[in-house]
């Protein structure tokens, strides 16, 4: 072919096998689950702008036979499906949708020929009803042709009986199937959706896996008059959008796995539990933050950025990450350092400490102090008022104990338990400590 | 931590005195016969948790003629009691948690693996079962054997469950399900997909590895036990597992629902009365005051009957 001017052409356009192959190359079967999840969680949203999710429901239905998510969240209209929502890439005359979590334009596409070659989307909104029905072998089979056919449905067809969206995938890939028919793939999708949505399910949305109830997994500071958080407030202004930000660090139960850095775009939790340099741990050689080790497993630290502009959040297009270089992400990062600093400090003096009994130190201190207050997520810790770090002052004893740690053949600690009658290891090295002492010293 | 914990429960429990475990042992050496359909016995290899009695053993090679055994022993500090307690020359002692001993071993060879833990199932049983699963030569058998009696200080068995094993519970686990029998239910559930899973990982190399249930018991010498497993085939053995014919084995189970041993308190005399008249249906048992229930029960067991005798 020729262009205007005459010119010959060579063929740019990309084929569909090659967008299919690439796109489905970079997210893992449960995240492209919960991304067509987070389509129901933005049309929550959409639907209830005040943030009471009450009465609304998402439920999923996945086996080695379908994938389905049905929701009640108020729909697509036709115009966005017809001129926006099946695009690949975000339309840049796309209207504004305010604080949402889907904003990539890649997400639902990139899970749908993830899951399987055939599949269907279902919405009705109030004034519209209709479906698209995709096979991908069809489609793939007509190169040139793009564009999805649109059914319009009247009010009794189809499964939906209020506004939301009907997400189902009749044919699973192979690998998919297979990935479904085990529980432990069910398990981990119902894990990831009460860690990854808690702020929607606290706000009332319901979300089901399979008929089983999802409860958002609960993130728990300690708190009381001696020990508060350390929780700042920052607004910016990125590339003409205002990003809301808010730091919280503190202490919670002794958690090795749970240990670490949240943060959370548009409500939506992007990292958890992170011990990596990403988010200062270690820092400068460990000069401004040392590496994370299980002496923090009681430190919790978590970022809130909101925008009304999801392109200006710091997350990878997975969600599953964070892009260091985004600017929103680049400004914030010192502030975590900075409370992360005053925590580790707590930390590292109770560690310090002596103890004073066999029983953990830190939990004697703290637990006698704090009462554990119930941080569910964006909710509480968005109440938490700014205020430092304030922990409860360390006894400055001066060092008068220490601590001898030393080992012997369990033989002859046994021969000396018996003579001493000792029930512990402790008590053998504790009295022969004092008996030395008492007879070979100060007499 | 205390000493009982790092000595094995062969301190405590005498294993030949279990009659229902008896019974389960004899059960699984007659379908385990049938794995001569996949290569000689005596080449296969017999891997399990000997203890001091190596009952197992014993047995493997008897009955079996199987030479290459190895007894895996995570008490490492009293090799000189298990060396002196070997029963056969060719045993083999691995000293080590099977965590640490199971992927070394050599797994060329087809091999009959009974992990048959005293304690109930936790991440590290699993893991073992997925090391297997994963290297086992096609003609191997896993048999996996684990506590699953209730721990009365437990309130919430779910959610301590959920606490133990992780994602490994499935999503639909209550509390209600785990009643009586019902954690033995979930634990196998849970060790048949480690199987499965471990098998379908394998199978992305281009061999197809599948895994056929033969082995489904549950029973109570004292705590509730129960065993799970079966055999490991690729694509190129399926006809030597149809022709092996497992299903013809009356206490054979290839789907959930478990084979209950149970073991009937009969004397002596009663039981050599009895079996003068088996095999027939156990409505035709003639008998002095066993109830109807005992002779059901015997006449399925009867060829399995542990024969316990103090000889004075």
């Amino acid at each position: 072919m020729t262009d205007v001017d005459g010119r010959l052409l060579a063929r740019a356009l990309p084929t569909k096998e090659f967008f299919i192959h690439m796109l489905v190359r970079d997210i893992g079967l449960v995240p492209a689950i919960v991304d067509l999840v987070d389509n129901s969680v933005d049309g929550a949203r959409r639907t209830r702008p005040e943030g009471n999710y009450s009465g609304l429901w998402v439920r999923i239905e996945a086996d080695s036979t379908h994938l389905r998510i049905q929701d009640n969240c108020g729909g697509i209209d036709i115009k966005t499906a017809q001129d926006y929502a099946f695009r690949f890439g975000r339309d840049p005359n796309a209207p504004h949708r305010t604080h949402t979590i889907g904003q990539f334009g890649v997400g639902m596409k990139r899970a749908l020929f993830k899951l399987g070659d055939e599949f269907e989307v279902e919405s009705r909104t109030a004034v519209d009803h209709f479906r698209i029905l995709v096979n991908l072998t069809s489609w793939t089979a007509t190169p040139d042709l793009w564009d999805f056919p649109i059914d319009l449905l009247d009010d009794a067809s189809g499964v939906l009986r209020e506004p939301g969206v009907n997400v189902h995938v009749m044919h699973l890939n192979e690998a998919v199937a297979e990935a479904l028919g085990q529980d432990l793939t069910i398990t981990q999708l119902q894990t990831e959706l009460s860690l990854v949505h808690q702020y929607a399910l606290e706000s009332g949305l319901q979300m089901a896996v399979n008929g089983f109830n999802v409860e958002p997994s609960t993130q728990v500071l300690l708190q009381s008059t001696e020990l508060r958080p350390a929780v700042e407030e920052h607004d910016l202004q990125i590339g003409g959008s205002a990003v809301r930000c808010r730091v919280v660090a503190g202490v919670a139960t002794s958690d090795p796995s749970s240990a670490g850095w949240y943060i959370y775009c548009n409500g939506r939790l992007v990292i958890r539990a992170d011990q990596t340099n990403v988010t200062g741990w270690g820092e400068a050689g460990e000069a401004t933050v040392p590496k994370y080790h299980n002496q923090f497993a009681r430190f919790r630290g978590y970022v809130l950025f909101d925008s009304d502009d999801a392109g200006v959040l710091p997350w990878t297009t997975t969600k599953t990450g964070i892009d260091p270089g985004a600017a929103a992400y680049r400004v914030i990062r010192p502030r975590m350092l900075a409370l992360m600093r005053s925590v580790i400090t707590f930390l590292n003096e109770l560690d310090a400490e002596e103890r004073p009994s066999e029983a953990d130190a830190e939990s004697v201190v703290l637990d006698s102090l704090a009462s554990v207050v119930k941080a569910s997520q964006a909710a509480a810790l968005v109440t938490f008022p700014a205020s430092k770090f304030v922990a409860p002052k360390r006894v400055a004893r001066p060092p008068t104990l220490g601590n001898i740690l030393y080992q012997r053949p369990i033989e002859q600690i046994r021969r000396l338990q018996k003579a001493l009658g000792a029930t512990t290891y402790r008590e053998v090295g504790e009295r022969t400590f004092d008996h030395y002492l008492e007879y070979e010293i100060d007499s | 931590m205390t000493e009982t914990m790092v000595r094995g429960s062969y301190e405590r429990v005498d294993y030949a005195v279990r009659p229902a475990k008896s019974i389960e042992r004899k059960m699984m050496l007659e379908v385990l016969r049938g794995l001569s359909e996949f290569g000689a016995l005596r080449d296969y290899q017999y891997v399990g948790f000997g203890a001091t009695q190596f009952v197992d053993f014993i047995l493997a090679h008897r009955e079996l003629g199987i030479e290459h055994l190895i007894s895996i022993e995570k008490d490492v500090h009293n090799k000189v009691r298990f060396e002196f307690n070997k029963p056969f020359r060719s045993v083999i002692v691995e000293y080590g948690r099977s965590v640490e001993v199971l992927p070394g071993l050599d797994w060329d060879r087809r091999a009959i693996v009974w992990l048959d833990y005293d304690s109930p199932l936790d991440l590290d049983v699993i893991s073992d079962v997925r090391t297997v699963a994963g290297v086992a030569r096609s003609g191997s058998v896993l048999i996996v054997t684990v506590d699953v009696e209730h721990d009365p200080d437990v309130r919430d068995s779910a959610e301590w469950l959920r606490r133990r094993l992780g994602d490994y519970v499935p999503i639909d686990v209550t509390n209600e399900s785990l009643v009586e029998w019902g954690l033995a239910v979930v634990c196998r559930r849970i060790i048949n997909s480690a199987i499965r899973n471990a098998l379908s990982d394998r199978s992305r190399g281009g061999n197809q590895y599948s895994y056929s249930q033969l082995f489904n018991y549950e029973y109570r010498d004292g705590a509730r036990m129960t065993s799970v497993g079966g055999l490991i085939s690729d694509a190129g053995d399926s006809g030597h597992l149809a022709a092996a014919d497992f299903g013809a084995i009356s206490h054979v189970r290839q789907t959930d629902a478990a084979y209950r041993i149970n073991v009937p308190k009969l004397t002596v005399r009663e039981r050599l009365h009895l079996d003068r008249q088996l095999p027939c249906d156990p409505d035709q048992l003639v008998s002095d005051g066993i109830p109807p229930e005992d002779l059901a029960m015997y006449a399925e067991v009867y060829r399995y009957f542990p024969n316990f005798r103090e000889t004075t």
